[in-house]
């Protein structure tokens, strides 16, 4: 029987009917044993009284009294009677045995029973319940005690005793039956309430999964039943809800799949944006790069045509002036190559440091900047390698250094200056672009890294610089970049 | 099961053998029908007989719709219960001496509830466990159960007004029937087959309950047949001991119809 409530009702129902019907048999049986005790007593004294005419017919012949109480109808009840004398002498005794064995054993205690009889002179039957015994004194025609009668009724009451105790545990028996069935009933009973109980549980359970098409069937006509009825309106109001909510559930991710759709061909515009703005930025930094080395190749074809003209251009000449031209060109050459490699998408991981990465930076930036009177100032205190993807990062540095040029050129500061430092902050290396700008205004530093959001409008910035940036270094590499302000300008700090 | 019931084959032989071994009747007529007078303990085996017969019936109308094939084991079984009852309820309806208020019918009547007791218990567990749970089944056998139940209660009701009470008989119970044997057999089958199947299945508290009421039936069955000296001088040792082989009977088909459930339940795990 599992489920806690069948276990409460037996626990309650089984002793509501059990408990009475035993009390009840207890009472029973002490009220039948009264009874037979009573009725035994009540016979036994009547048929002692009438002894007293026995004793009377008999008196002077005790010898034969024996045989005369066994042939008297009325003390057929009495098969153990025993008559003794004042001395404790036996003087009839109709069964010997048992009633020899009884007044032996309580010997004493009737000799001082008897003593006190004598003494009080009482002449009424006394019951000694004890031993089951009845004592009665027999009195001559002067009213003296001359003996005592000892009617010993055990036998008779046993025999009551046994009719009592078989009809008694015949009612025994049927109560006992009884209680069985009604444990059966309350068994029966107890699992037709929680039958349906249980239908509701494991109803609930099946809907709880999600299977809201789910009915409780349940036809008891009781209170169940309209639970059950409710319960299932219930259910039905909640798919049409359910229902509802997936059908918005379906048209919401419909617009979400088109607007991550959007932002993603935005994002490539985006970055295809930021590669071409930087492209141009590369583009201005190859025309001044090359514009030296075209002067020279320049300058050195004039100085060809001179010698030429003047017809002292002699060959170790022309050889030493070809030399310069090809070292010039190969100068072009090598330019190109490096932005060439900039722009290579290399998606693999590469061992690296800091110095190589600015190394590789401004060599293509540096002479544009310095061009611009802007101190470059590197302090550069680690060199310890690690793993990121470089031209990656190159970009980022290039963007960072291109922003504080363009800001520094556009506030017209004076004597200014770009720092570079590179460090190791407990587990991440460092890397610092800072400037003497005056720095980012408090009102847009939030959102200095969002797309689209430039202070540069003058300059055509297209705000995607910064945007790019975090994304390079927050997205690719696992890294972190930030931007504060220092007492003289924007410090940026890439941490990976 | 099949050691179970090749043993129990060899002890129902047993059981024939040790009944005519002792077999004595002081010149009993068995096709001459005795008066009956209603004694005391002829009440209780009517009742017994009453109940088995409408749970008979009751069990086999649920085993009719249900197609539950123990069942129709356990309806076969009340029905030799029942015949049983009606064996011992016709002995003790004339003999004096079986039917006064100590030890002969007493011996028989009342421990022989023990296995209706038992039977009803299992009924009950097969309906609530086995029939997945089908009201419809559990309440048809409680209308069986009630219908029953009310019978036997009044008979035995009855029997408080309409009853003859012999007098007290005194016993002489110093003798060794052998025919004792017959009550012996079904206690070592019982015995044999618990062990058995708790070597085997997962025997539950309810099991082992049933086991232990059937066990008991036979005990004071047993004693008093090896002991009683006026049942075996006359032919009430005979009666009680054809009462015996059909609850035997009966028993051996409640076991396999237990097996039968354990051998399901076992499957199902």
């Amino acid at each position: 029987m599992k489920g806690t409530l069948s276990k409460k009702l037996l626990k309650f129902i089984i002793p509501l009917f059990s408990i009475p019907l035993f009390i009840m048999i207890v009472f029973y049986h002490s009220f039948l044993m009264t009874v037979v005790e009573k009725g035994t007593e009540n016979v036994s004294r009547d048929s002692l009284v009438r002894l007293n005419s026995v004793i009377e017919k008999t008196a002077n012949s005790q010898t034969n009294l024996s045989n005369y109480l066994i042939q008297e109808e009325d003390f057929h009840y009495f098969p153990m009677l025993t008559i003794i004398d004042k001395d404790f002498n036996i003087i009839a005794d109709i069964q010997k045995i048992n009633i020899g064995k009884k007044y032996h054993k309580y010997n004493q205690e009737l000799q001082k029973y008897i003593k006190e009889v004598l003494k009080s002179q009482n002449i009424d039957v006394i019951h000694w319940q004890k031993m089951q015994l009845m004592v009665k004194p027999l009195l001559n025609s002067k009213n003296e005690i001359i003996a005592f009668t000892i009617n010993d009724y055990s036998d008779f009451f046993n025999k009551k005793i046994i009719t009592i105790d078989q009809t008694f545990f015949y009612i025994l028996f049927i109560v006992i039956f009884v209680i069985f069935i009604g444990i059966i009933f309350t068994i029966i009973f107890a699992y037709q309430i929680t039958h349906n109980i249980n239908l509701f549980i494991d109803s609930t359970k099946i809907i709880a999964t999600g299977d809201l098409s789910h009915q409780v069937n349940i036809s008891s006509n009781d209170e169940l039943d309209i639970l059950a009825n409710y319960f299932n309106n219930m259910v039905k109001k909640l798919k049409l809800m359910d229902d509802k909510i997936k059908n918005f559930n379906n048209q919401l991710k419909f617009r979400i799949d088109e607007e991550v759709k959007k932002n993603r061909e935005k994002d490539k515009k985006m970055i295809y944006q930021s590669r071409l703005a930087q492209m141009g930025e590369m583009l201005s930094m190859i025309a001044h790069q090359w514009r030296q080395p075209l002067n020279a190749i320049s300058s050195t074809c004039v100085h060809l045509t001179i010698k030429a003209q003047l017809d002292k251009a002699n060959s170790e000449f022309v050889m030493k002036e070809s030399e310069n031209i090809s070292k010039f060109v190969q100068h072009l050459s090598s330019t190109i190559d490096d932005f060439r490699d900039f722009f290579k998408t290399n998606k693999k991981l590469q061992n690296t440091n800091f110095t190589e990465l600015l190394t590789a930076v401004l060599g293509i930036i540096e002479s544009s900047v310095i061009s611009k009177n802007i101190e470059l100032i590197k302090d550069l205190r680690f060199e310890g390698k690690f793993k990121t993807y470089p031209n990656e990062i190159k970009q980022v540095i290039l963007n960072l250094i291109k922003n504080a040029e363009d800001i520094l050129l556009e506030k017209k500061i004076k004597k200014p200056f770009i720092k570079i430092s590179t460090f190791k902050e407990g587990e991440n290396y460092i890397l610092e672009v800072s400037d003497n700008g005056g720095g980012v205004p408090d009102a847009v530093v939030e959102k200095i890294f969002d797309p689209y959001f430039s202070t540069k409008l003058k300059l055509d910035g297209t705000g995607l610089g910064l945007y790019m940036s975090k994304t390079i270094i927050e997205e690719h590499c696992g890294g972190k970049i930030t931007v504060s302000n220092s007492k003289d300008g924007a410090v940026f700090k890439i941490s990976l | 099961m099949k050691k179970n019931f090749y043993l129990f084959g060899v002890l129902l032989l047993g059981v024939v053998i040790f009944s005519l071994i002792d077999f004595n009747v002081d010149g009993f007529d068995f096709l001459k029908f005795q008066v009956s007078k209603y004694y005391f303990q002829s009440w209780i085996a009517m009742a017994g007989a009453v109940f088995s017969l409408i749970m008979s019936i009751t069990i086999f109308i649920i085993y009719k719709k249900s197609d539950l094939i123990s069942l129709k084991f356990i309806s076969i079984s009340f029905l030799l219960i029942s015949s049983a009852y009606g064996v011992i309820g016709y002995h003790t309806s004339y003999c004096k001496i079986c039917s006064d208020l100590s030890l002969c019918g007493a011996s028989h009547t009342y421990p022989n509830y023990f296995i209706v007791i038992a039977l009803v218990i299992f009924v009950l567990g097969i309906l609530l466990v086995n029939l997945n749970k089908n009201l419809r089944f559990l309440k048809l056998f409680s209308y069986g159960l009630i219908f029953a139940t009310l019978l036997l209660m009044i008979i035995l009701f009855l029997s408080l007004e309409f009853m003859e009470t012999p007098d007290i008989t005194n016993y002489i119970l110093i003798n060794l029937n052998l025919q004792g044997f017959t009550f012996v057999f079904p206690l070592v089958f019982i015995g044999f087959a618990f062990f058995y199947m708790r070597s085997i299945y997962r025997v539950t508290n309810s099991i082992i309950l049933i086991f232990v009421l059937i066990f008991v039936s036979f005990i004071p069955q047993a004693y008093h047949i090896f002991i009683c000296d006026e049942c075996q001088s006359m032919e009430c040792s005979e009666f009680y001991i054809f009462s015996g082989f059909l609850i035997f009977l009966a028993v051996g088909l409640f076991i396999y119809s237990m097996s039968l459930e354990l051998d399901k339940k076992d499957a199902l795990e």
